[in-house]
């Protein structure tokens, strides 16, 4: 990997911008590497000067956004995914508790015959909101951990 | 001296600066930063890409310059190159008359500064 392509890489991964001002921004940098090897600079040198990585994002991220609104931009990521998440699982679980009284089959042992006529279309919820709701979570939990983590 | 109050001064005039230079001809990131560092290093300090290309997204979103991607035969990729609105043109012609009546305002206090401590 040429010096360029890490350093490009790495800014890449430090960024939390959104991902079009991430990609302008790596668009730029490109630029600026095969600006300086226009001008006899090597990518070596091209580095030394943007500063590490790190310095570099962080150059410009404090530019573009004000200090704590990154901060609220994650916090409110976390809560708009996490409520729904909660309120499909309650959903699912107040119809679970209406589909199924207990007992209306019976204990059977043996094999029973029920025949389900017509399009099974009150199931659908059943199998969407359980599904939505564990998306939802899983999206929650990812993004809480990255949270920390970037912390 | 306090470091503060150079940083302020700097990143205000900044702007305007940038805004100038893309107002005399449609130029490239290489270029707006050649050209900085050769009249301004010495005052404004070394400037790098981490500080110029933040204050020229804000100068886009803020609708004041514009940008079109030329293919460089000379680097094998794009430039892009930056060009003022009219819109940005009005802003700099606004900033520039501010600019002068600041500088006169300023110097006021300066200067009568100045000679009372020569008086004293």
């Amino acid at each position: 990997m040429s010096r360029k392509d890490e350093y490009l890489r790495q800014v890449r991964r430090a960024l939390t911008v959104s991902r079009r001002q991430k990609v302008e921004i790596l668009r730029d940098l490109e630029e600026a590497f095969a600006s300086g090897r226009e001008h006899g600079e090597a990518e070596e040198q091209v580095a030394e000067r943007l500063g590490s990585p790190e310095e570099f994002a962080a150059c410009i991220q404090e530019q573009l956004e004000p200090p704590g609104q990154r901060q609220h931009r994650q916090r409110f990521c976390i809560g708009t995914l996490l409520f729904p998440a909660l309120a499909a699982f309650a959903l699912w679980f107040y119809l679970q508790s209406l589909r199924f009284p207990k007992g209306i089959i019976g204990q059977a042992n043996s094999t029973t015959t029920i025949w389900v006529s017509g399009p099974a279309w009150d199931l659908l919820p059943m199998i969407l909101l359980p599904v939505a709701g564990l998306a939802a979570l899983a999206a929650a939990i990812f993004f809480t951990l990255r949270y920390f983590r970037k912390k | 001296m306090d470091d503060r109050y150079i940083q302020q001064f700097k990143k205000g005039s900044l702007e305007m600066i940038l805004l100038s230079l893309i107002g005399r001809k449609e130029t490239y990131g290489y270029e707006i930063l050649t050209e900085l560092n050769q009249k301004g290093a010495e005052v404004l300090g070394f400037a790098k890409e981490g500080t110029v290309y933040p204050i020229l997204y804000r100068l886009q979103n803020a609708g004041l310059i514009q940008c079109r991607l030329a293919p460089a035969a000379a680097n094998g990729g794009t430039k892009k190159y930056y060009s003022l609105t009219p819109q940005g043109r009005e802003t700099l012609e606004e900033l520039t008359q501010f600019w002068n009546r600041y500088k006169a305002c300023v110097d006021r206090f300066l200067t009568d500064w100045e000679k009372q401590e020569v008086a004293l």
